[in-house]
């Protein structure tokens, strides 16, 4: 099973209509970014908690949003991936039996 | 469902939106904190002293008070004093703000920073690390500053925040005692390749004394001196030329933004609309912060004036320090004109603005 878990040193603030993930590790003024993201993407963010497996964070989503799981699957684990290569998150597989965290 | 996206904004591009958004529903979204009014210097422009506070915040509070300011939408975070290193729990209350993801400022004289503070603040970077300069030379710097030995550790920590490739920002108060010293501080940072600005508008300090107004130059020192360096010349003018001749009615006491978006707060825990501004010193100990920046500021900045003001009309009045706290201060009349304002604007427009219109427009 995939679990995600929120890296320690990203901040998400929700600010007006903007969910910003402000990295407090990188120095923001010289790289030029923060993060934003769109509605969807801050629902995902809301589930990735350590605890609720990828299967569970795209069933969720399917019925909130009404789509077909292979379609929603494939966007997710893309959204997931680039979380993951900004170092907002961290992967963890484990056993069937076994939580995330 | 639409795919989930992280765009990778430009900062000036985030900054844009967030303040058009913010400021449209006015969320406190700029604020600072003094989170002392204790200092290792004893600064002859100072407007703040160690005395002008009462019980200085404690960590818990701060806490407290970071928790509701995250919550109101405050995302930049000015940490300033007093010397805000000077606190022994320093570190404590700037990881915490870390952690609740603000974009953070950090005001200091540099002379506080080691080794070790400076790896600290390169673990997790502040947004800006702004170090105030008050010469190039021990002479000149401890004229102002009034402590032995400040300048060599003044140096010390702008050599470390460089090394540490900390956000380093210079600036510098330009007056009596060190105005001699202004081109060689502005070269001194080019050559560092650091950022730098200078004010010459001293104010009285907040207790009400005039006597940091004692070391400004006259209007006329403070132009001259801006407009010997050719390459400054240009960049206030660009500056100006954009402020110059916005007109409005003004009617209401404060027409600076003050209040709207930003906030202030000193180090015993009183809110307030700027940093000068005593108005309204919200309690933040007995109170919340989203009462006192949403119940209380609007009593403040709904203030009329009462009288008629040349200031009001004036095609000056958004490149001038004219300012109802500041007036205040100085002539015990929020709706006065201080003349050294007025007149520095004055000489400022023919120096910077008219002189220059048909190179920018």
């Amino acid at each position: 099973m995939k679990y995600y878990k929120r890296d320690e040193s990203m901040v998400s603030r929700k600010i007006a209509d903007e969910l910003l993930l402000v990295p407090t590790k990188q120095n923001v003024a010289n790289l030029h970014c923060i993060y934003t993201l769109n509605e969807l993407g801050g629902r995902i963010w809301e589930l990735i908690d350590g605890s609720t497996s990828l299967e569970e964070i795209v069933s969720t989503l399917t019925q909130e949003y009404k789509v077909e799981a292979n379609q929603a699957e494939a966007d997710i684990e893309d959204f997931l991936n680039q979380l993951e290569e900004i170092g907002a998150i961290t992967l963890k597989i484990t056993d069937d039996n076994e939580k995330g965290v | 469902m639409g795919c989930p996206q992280i765009p990778e904004l430009d900062y000036a591009q985030l900054s844009k939106i967030i303040h058009e958004d913010a400021g449209e529903r006015n969320i406190p979204i700029n604020g600072a904190i003094d989170i002392t009014s204790s200092c290792n210097l004893r600064c002859v422009h100072c407007y703040i002293r160690d005395t002008d506070c009462g019980q200085e915040l404690s960590f818990k509070e701060i806490c407290e008070i970071f928790d509701q300011i995250a919550d109101a939408g405050c995302l930049w975070l000015c940490i300033t004093g007093g010397e805000p290193l000077i606190r022994p729990d320093f570190r404590d209350i700037y990881s915490y703000a870390k952690r609740k993801g603000f974009l953070i400022t950090l005001f200091t004289n540099g002379t506080l920073l080691t080794p070790s503070l400076a790896d600290f603040l390169a673990d997790e970077p502040p947004f800006v690390i702004d170090i105030s300069l008050y010469g190039v030379t021990e002479g000149t710097y401890e004229k102002v500053t009034g402590v032995r030995g400040s300048y060599r550790r003044c140096m010390n920590g702008i050599e470390l925040a460089l090394e540490r490739r900390l956000p380093l920002k210079l600036k510098t108060i330009i007056m009596t005692l060190n105005a001699n010293e202004f081109h060689d501080m502005r070269r001194y940072a080019k050559n560092l390749g650091v950022p730098f600005r200078h004010d010459a508008l001293i104010n009285p300090r907040i207790d009400g004394s005039l006597e940091p107004t004692r070391y400004r130059l006259t209007p006329e020192e403070i132009v001259s001196l801006e407009l010997e360096d050719p390459e400054l010349a240009d960049e206030i003018s660009k500056v100006y030329i954009e402020l110059y001749g916005i007109r409005g009615k003004r009617e209401k006491l404060y027409n600076c933004g003050a209040g709207r978006g930003m906030f202030h707060i000193t180090s015993d825990g009183k809110l307030n609309i700027c940093t000068i501004a005593s108005e309204p010193g919200y309690d933040l100990r007995t109170g919340n912060f989203n009462t006192g920046f949403y119940d209380v500021f609007p009593e403040v900045l709904k203030k009329m004036r009462t009288r008629v003001s040349e200031c009001q009309s004036c095609a000056a009045a958004n490149m001038c320090g004219q300012c109802p706290a500041w007036a205040e201060l100085e002539n015990g009349d929020p709706e006065a004109k201080i003349e050294f304002l007025c007149q520095t604007a004055r000489l400022r427009v023919d120096a910077f603005v008219k002189r220059n219109n048909l190179i920018f427009k």
